[in-house]
């Protein structure tokens, strides 16, 4: 085979199988007041949407520690191959499962998915419900 | 009734001489005749060395050009080489181990190739992130 076919084959190649390559997105998850950290040590369940450019649904609740016992609840990293439109990460907390009358917090961040390789954002949790999550109440033994 | 007739002088020799020719024959087709060891023992004429029949002009008086060459023995060594089997030969051994290096070259490299175009390997996860997702992540 001729040197040139060679090329041409790997050329072709190349151009069929595309070219991938890693974006990173580094997500930090931290609360701020008015929301305590008593307030979030009630979330039980984490989970993270990703949604846009790429479609997932993680749960948190092993890796990033929930229940959460400081604001800043961690840092996680995801790759994904997407180099067009815009990428969203939605955090989730529930109180005890996957349930929208237990979502205690929600907030995301949208960054755009181009040739960046690593992007940074931090989700800010500002809000919490009382109500889907009430507060732990010690009760002392009669 | 007839007299016998009385024997001619040249019947009777006419009878002799066929005994004598049959006698000679019979003598000289015999191997072991005496006349056939007596030309069996003279020398062939043709062995009496004649310097004008025996002797080629056409050879070459330099005893160099009648040694065989190497020509020679590389015509018989390859003689000898077109009677070995295919697998004897160190050429095909040498192919057979060029295409196989060849093919797992090709191979590994495609399989590099191949990753290397789909991403290759997703970088190490930092310590200091609680957890990493995604493509190429071994969670899920």
């Amino acid at each position: 085979m001729k040197p040139s076919a060679l090329f041409v084959l790997l050329l072709g190649a190349t151009l069929v199988l595309g070219c991938n390559t890693y974006h990173y997105y580094d997500i930090t998850v931290m609360s701020q007041s008015p929301v305590t950290v008593t307030e979030t040590s009630g979330m039980n369940v984490c989970t993270l949407v990703v949604s846009g450019a790429a479609s997932d649904a993680l749960d948190l609740t092993m890796t990033l520690g929930c229940p959460p016992s400081s604001s800043n609840i961690g840092t996680f990293e995801y790759a994904t191959f997407a180099d067009s439109g815009n990428i969203t990460f939605t955090f989730n907390g529930y109180s005890q499962q996957i349930d929208p009358g237990m979502l205690c917090t929600s907030n995301k961040v949208t960054l755009p998915a181009d040739g960046t390789i690593t992007q940074s954002k931090t989700i800010t949790l500002t809000s919490f419900s009382d109500t889907n999550c009430p507060p732990h109440v010690t009760t002392g033994t009669p | 009734m007839l007299p016998p007739r009385k024997r001619t002088r040249g019947s009777q020799a006419t009878v002799g001489l066929a005994l004598f020719l049959a006698s000679l024959t019979l003598v000289v087709s015999t191997p072991w005749s005496s006349a056939r060891a007596a030309e069996d023992d003279e020398t062939p004429k043709a062995s009496v060395p004649d310097t004008t029949q025996v002797e080629d002009t056409d050879k070459p008086k330099d005893k160099s050009l009648l040694a065989k060459q190497p020509a020679d023995a590389a015509v018989a060594q390859q003689n000898q080489a077109n009677d070995e089997a295919f697998y004897q030969k160190w050429q095909f051994w040498a192919i057979t181990g060029a295409v196989v290096v060849g093919l797992v070259g090709i191979i590994y490299g495609g399989s590099k190739l191949y990753h290397s175009l789909n991403g290759g390997d997703v970088r190490p996860c930092n310590p200091m992130f609680v957890a990493c997702f995604g493509q190429g992540e071994p969670n899920p």
